[in-house]
């Protein structure tokens, strides 16, 4: 049973959109991430490219309670498995974090496309469903969850444009020292030429 | 970003870079001439099946929870050995 579910559409191109979420971390909106690895990657016969990674994330815990507890067991995890088509311009991420103690089970559907009308822009329809004990919340809880959900999500869209941002501006950078160096090149010439 | 076995944080960044570079320029616009990053991957993934024993447990727990087959292994790297911790 879904608990939320939301659209929302980036002023930028879809591949864009999912270079930088390959690269979402680290982002200064999800500071409580901590790692990521990368488990299993490979495009399927189709020429999907399928990821499969674990996140850990650390919630903050006072240092005393770590060096008590131990930092194992502060960390929790999160399993990713994304899906990039580049033909049909899809990406798919599908998460659900790892429960030790399998009571609650929070399980996150993303999928970005083009936007049908406008090809420079990117939508991004979410969905979540906790589940507790493997039976979904419903009514009252769900309300609760919905307010934490869609400001995380929040934060995601906002930890994205920012790593957009990263990227366009190394490119500037880049581009301006190349510019740089050819000018240079050329002055050089003209001069010898003289 | 760090790797969650964290002695593994380097080859995870060498591995990362030539990853991210090959996902924008080639495999986006169409080209795939397949993956030229295999090498760094292996030996980032040998870093954390040897080196980050935690990481085990947890892919294991993973499998479970996920209760799918994952019989495409392009790096030839695959689960633990069901070894008792």
């Amino acid at each position: 049973m879904k608990i939320w579910t939301s659209e929302h559409v980036f002023d930028h191109p879809w591949e864009t959109v999912t270079t930088a979420a390959m690269q979402k971390y680290p982002n200064p909106m999800n500071p409580s991430v901590v790692g990521v690895d990368v488990l299993d990657r490979h495009i399927d016969s189709s020429g999907k490219l399928h990821s499969h990674r674990l996140l850990s994330t650390e919630w903050g815990i006072p240092s005393i309670v770590k060096s008590l507890i131990g930092t194992s067991r502060t960390k929790t995890y999160v399993q990713e498995h994304s899906i990039v088509d580049p033909l049909k311009k899809t990406m798919e991420l599908k998460s659900s974090n790892i429960s030790f103690t399998n009571l609650v089970s929070v399980d996150e559907r993303l999928v970005y496309k083009p936007h049908p009308h406008e090809p420079d822009k990117t939508v991004l329809t979410q969905e979540a469903i906790i589940s507790v004990k493997g039976v979904s919340l419903s009514s009252y809880l769900e309300g609760l969850m919905a307010n934490t959900i869609s400001s995380n999500a929040n934060k995601g869209r906002e930890a994205l444009e920012w790593v957009i941002n990263r990227l366009n501006a190394e490119i500037e950078e880049f581009t301006a020292s190349a510019r740089g160096t050819m000018r240079n090149s050329m002055a050089a010439a003209a001069f010898v030429e003289k | 970003m760090n790797s969650v076995g964290e002695a593994c944080t380097e080859l995870k960044r060498e591995y990362d870079q030539c990853f991210n570079r090959w996902f924008a320029e080639k495999f986006l616009k169409g080209e795939n001439d397949g993956d030229p990053c295999g090498q760094l991957f292996k030996r980032y993934q040998l870093c954390v099946q040897v080196r980050a024993p935690r990481n085990r447990r947890l892919h294991r727990l993973q499998q479970s929870d996920q209760g799918e087959g994952h019989t495409h292994r392009r790096a030839g790297v695959h689960g633990p050995k069901q070894r008792e911790s």
